[in-house]
């Protein structure tokens, strides 16, 4: 055995979670850049080079400053109309933060709420539950999400919405499951053997127990909603102009690909990176939070 | 275990009603079926007058039991566009749609099993570090971007494929590789987990214990026990594979299911949209229960419950 | 190494690979178990006993590093064998049985399968030849209807057959060296008594030599030929059976006997050790177990104890051992 491996205990003055954060790279990255897509999202009018607005059509189809033909007015070159395509991926970001948070605020709620007296009481309220849910799973997310658009006429608090109710399921199983574990445990049947009201046991006992996978699942579940609003922006049912969606500058991009590759390539990087980003984020928070972790 | 199949069947039957019950009162409730129906000038009184007709003033219920009637006789109403049964026109699509969902979920387990089974193998080596890289790449980016890149790089630049279209074997290849990638970010983390989860398994000691080789110990029965999962695995995955073939679709202009569908929507057709999410819950109900009874051949546990 | 000396374990040291260093799990373990000899070794959980038959055998986990000077088996040495030539002892002439018979069996696979695959993989014979071996030992063992079994799961059988199984399993290759770690632990009562009657015959009739570890003193009293007792990695006594009971010399020994309850004795009080064993992030300087030792002096939390080899064969980790039994 070498000297230098002998065992011994360090101690530290660095909070946990800054420490585990830089510790873990992946979920430093996913900080990072999180942080950076929100301020472009709320900073935008400072940030990007252009309005999103505006439109030159003299600089149609300018390549990215790198090719031959681009320029340095334009880093990411111009679309079809000659809209700045960086500009717009800034603005993008927007529309995007926007819907996947609120959508996941709808999402939890309802998910929640019928997890919760699902796995609570148990019963036939379960099984009609359960069944609710199996059907929902059933349908695929994205089928659901572009007929309920279409038919409501989207505009934006209608994709939240729309988005919200497609995805409330992973939030219902989850938290059913937490519940349904949590109610076998001591401290649980303890209150309900001392006469403890329904609604106290899940305010106090039941809700903050469950807090951290909700936390986990949310971050998770903002990354899947930006995807399903990009899906349906792409398919022509989500967001259109005048606003701006990363989605709608792909199926835009899509048309151009034979010779003007860049339309489509730099919305998806953005979509890809701001995802992967959340994900990390989400990765690191699970493992954060994970209890068993905590002796680390 | 014929029981067992009845059983899941029987339990099958409340969620199809569910999801008849969520497309009645989507396109029914949501919307006005009748929208479309009418040249553009027409008045909201002929509105009115084709709604009465249609019996779409009925209470709710009355509706929707009709509609159960109807569509238990095989009846799902007549696509306003094609002037045909939506029922027909949906079902001649399905074989298209099955062979790029199928071809897909082929490249898939071909892709994950064994990388999966490597990255845990070989695991927080570079090459798994590479592979969990990859596969978290896979999992964040859209699948339709995934297909407009697999266009740009495989049909565009190097003119491997056609950029879209049905012609024959060599255009599903890219529509399924794209949906393939989907599905294989998905199961190589799980196959991976669960490979590491079996080997601190006592039953792999045992088995080194015996003397046998490492590869046989691996392969023979840390695999067998960790396609229980991965078939659990593929079935949750279906409805994704599922609706991403519905983008994929349109994006590679592959005629299936769900190209028909999205044209639908756009048209407002509402007697196909209705028939089309019907089927495509269906589709996604049959493969669970056929990963059910896999899984039941399997594990000979589950045979006793 | 002289004739009838099966087993020669010189220095062995196991760690675990943490992210602080390495933590030592056996600490200079030496001892040999000779043939057709039943060694018991005892020990609290966490002594460091298991994991010395597994670094014995080859089976420690990927985060364990194993050294030792020697290990000889059947004059071969097993610390400059290739990983080839190991695998063809595992299962051959050197075999184990663990605790959990049920976690142990493969469930996914037939006892046919599972038992075939052992004898197979050191026995270039046809599937229909070791199906008639795998039937021969399972009637050995005690399995009535041995032919149904073969293709039966393991989760329909009981506890006590899928032991005998196991046990069947390790002996099919005729080894000559059995080690048995806990087999009986997981078992009802009389259950074990039928499985530690079966160990003895088939000891008796094979000529195998067992290493039998485990943590109950009434069992190693049964059966065992030499006692050796193990605590915080390290051995701290070892004698023949009769001696060991009858005289036992480390504190920690003699506390553990008092611990058992012996029906015909009235004791008003449960004897116990006080303390715990010690954890191996906090090994404490001297002779581990002074913490807890009644007869502790202050040399022996200083100076750690040598483990001596006394005349009649005996060996002794202790410092004062020699007033202990003269007062004791």
């Amino acid at each position: 055995m070498k000297k230098n491996q002998v065992y011994c205990e360090k101690t530290h003055r660095v909070p946990r979670w800054l420490r585990s954060l830089w510790r873990s790279k992946t979920g430093l990255i996913g900080l990072l850049i999180v942080l950076t897509v929100t301020i472009c999202a709320v900073f935008a009018p400072y940030i990007a080079p252009y309005s999103p607005s505006e439109m030159h059509p003299v600089d149609m189809l300018v390549p990215p400053f790198f090719s031959e033909g681009g320029s340095t007015r334009y880093l990411l070159g111009t679309d079809n109309l000659g809209y700045d395509i960086l500009s717009r991926i800034i603005y993008g970001a927007r529309v995007s933060l926007l819907i996947g948070v609120l959508s996941v605020v709808v999402a939890g709620v309802i998910g929640t709420l019928l997890g919760l007296l699902a796995g609570y009481y148990g019963g036939i309220l379960d099984g009609i539950i359960m069944r609710i849910t199996d059907a929902f799973h059933s349908i695929p997310r994205t089928l659901l999400a572009l007929v309920a658009v279409v038919l409501m006429n989207g505009s934006l608090v209608t994709i939240i919405i729309v988005i919200g109710v497609t995805g409330w399921i992973t939030y219902a199983r989850l938290i059913r499951s937490e519940v349904l574990s949590l109610r076998q445990r001591e401290f649980v049947k303890a209150a309900i053997t001392i006469g403890t009201p329904d609604w106290q046991i899940i305010t106090r006992h039941i809700l903050p127990n469950v807090f951290s996978s909700f936390v986990v699942v949310s971050t998770l579940a903002v990354a899947s909603s930006i995807i399903a609003e990009t899906s349906l922006s792409f398919l022509g049912l989500g967001i259109n102009p005048p606003d701006i969606s990363w989605g709608f500058m792909l199926s835009i991009g899509r048309n151009y690909l034979s010779s003007h590759w860049w339309v489509a390539t730099w919305p998806g990087i953005a979509l890809t990176v701001t995802v992967l980003g959340i994900m990390f984020l989400g990765n690191w928070l699970r493992d954060y939070l994970d209890p068993h972790n905590q002796g680390l | 275990m014929l029981r067992y199949f009845f059983k899941r069947v029987g339990q099958m039957i409340p969620v199809l009603l569910i999801i008849t019950l969520i497309v009645f009162l989507l396109v029914n409730v949501a919307g006005d079926p009748t929208a479309n129906m009418l040249p553009l000038d027409a008045t909201e009184e002929d509105h009115e007058i084709l709604r009465e007709a249609m019996g779409l003033n009925r209470p709710i219920l009355v509706q929707y039991v009709d509609y159960l009637g109807d569509m238990l006789k095989g009846d799902f109403g007549t696509s306003y566009r094609y002037s045909l049964p939506a029922l027909d026109l949906a079902m001649e699509r399905i074989p298209a749609s099955l062979k790029l969902a199928g071809t897909a979920l082929l490249f898939a387990l071909i892709l994950a099993i064994p990388l999966g089974i490597f990255s845990a193998q070989f695991a927080n080596s570079p090459f798994d570090i590479v592979i969990s890289g990859v596969s978290v790449l896979g999992r964040a980016m859209p699948n339709f971007w995934v297909g407009i890149m697999l266009i740009l790089l495989f049909a565009v630049k190097l003119k491997w494929f056609p950029v879209s279209g049905s012609t024959g074997a060599i255009s599903l290849v890219l529509p399924a590789l794209t949906l393939a990638i989907q599905s294989a970010s998905q199961i190589i983390p799980l196959v991976r987990s669960n490979m590491l989860t079996i080997m601190n398994e006592d039953y792999i000691r045992t088995a080194r214990s015996k003397g046998l080789r490492e590869s046989a110990v691996v392969c023979i029965h840390a695999f067998k026990n960790a396609l229980v999962p991965v078939v659990t695995i593929v079935a949750l995955e279906l409805p994704g594979l599922i609706g991403g073939a519905l983008i994929t679709e349109t994006v590679f202009a592959w005629p299936g299911l769900g190209q028909f569908l999205i044209q639908a929507i756009n048209n407002k057709d509402m007697s196909v949209v209705q028939v089309c999410i019907f089927l495509i819950a269906c589709i996604t109900l049959a493969a669970n229960l056929l990963a059910d009874l896999v899984y039941c051949l399997i594990d000979p546990r589950i045979r006793y419950e | 190494m002289s004739s009838d000396v099966l087993l020669k374990v010189k220095n062995l040291n196991t760690y675990f690979k943490t992210e602080n260093g390495l933590l030592q799990a056996v600490d200079q373990v030496t001892f040999q178990v000779r043939k057709g000899e039943l060694l018991g070794i005892v020990g609290e959980s966490g002594c460091g006993k298991s994991i010395t038959s597994l670094s014995i055998m080859g089976l420690t986990a990927k985060n364990c590093v194993v050294e030792a000077d020697s290990i000889a088996f059947e004059n071969k040495e097993l610390t400059t064998l290739s990983d080839k030539e190991r695998r063809d002892l595992r299962g051959g002439d050197m075999a184990m049985i663990f605790q959990e018979p049920l976690t142990s069996l493969n469930p996914l696979f037939t006892i046919g399968y599972q038992l075939e695959e052992a004898i197979r993989c050191h026995n270039k014979i046809s599937r229909s030849q070791a199906s008639e071996l795998a039937v021969a030992i399972l009637e050995k063992v005690g399995i009535a209807r041995a032919h149904e079994i073969l293709h039966e799961y393991p989760n329909s059988l009981s506890g006590g057959m899928r032991q005998r199984i196991m046990i069947a399993m390790a002996l099919v290759n005729d080894p000559s060296l059995l080690i048995a770690d806990e087999p009986t632990t997981a078992l009802d009562v009389t259950i074990q008594a039928q499985i530690l009657q079966l160990i003895r015959n088939l000891m008796r009739e094979f000529g195998t030599a067992v290493m039998f570890i485990t943590h109950d003193l009434g069992v190693v009293a049964e059966i065992a030929d030499r006692v050796m007792v193990m605590y915080a990695g390290q051995i701290v006594e070892e004698a023949d059976v009769y001696d060991l009971f009858a005289h036992p010399y480390h504190p920690y020994t003699s506390g553990l006997m008092g611990s058992t309850i012996q029906v015909q004795q009235e004791k008003q009080v449960l004897q116990t050790i006080p303390g715990t064993v010690p954890s191996l992030t906090k090994m404490p300087k001297g002779c581990r177990f002074a913490p807890r030792c009644p007869y502790a002096a202050e040399a022996c939390r200083v100076t750690m104890p040598e483990l001596e080899e006394l005349p009649d064969g005996r060996r002794i980790r202790c410092l004062r051992w020699k007033e202990k039994t003269h007062n004791g």
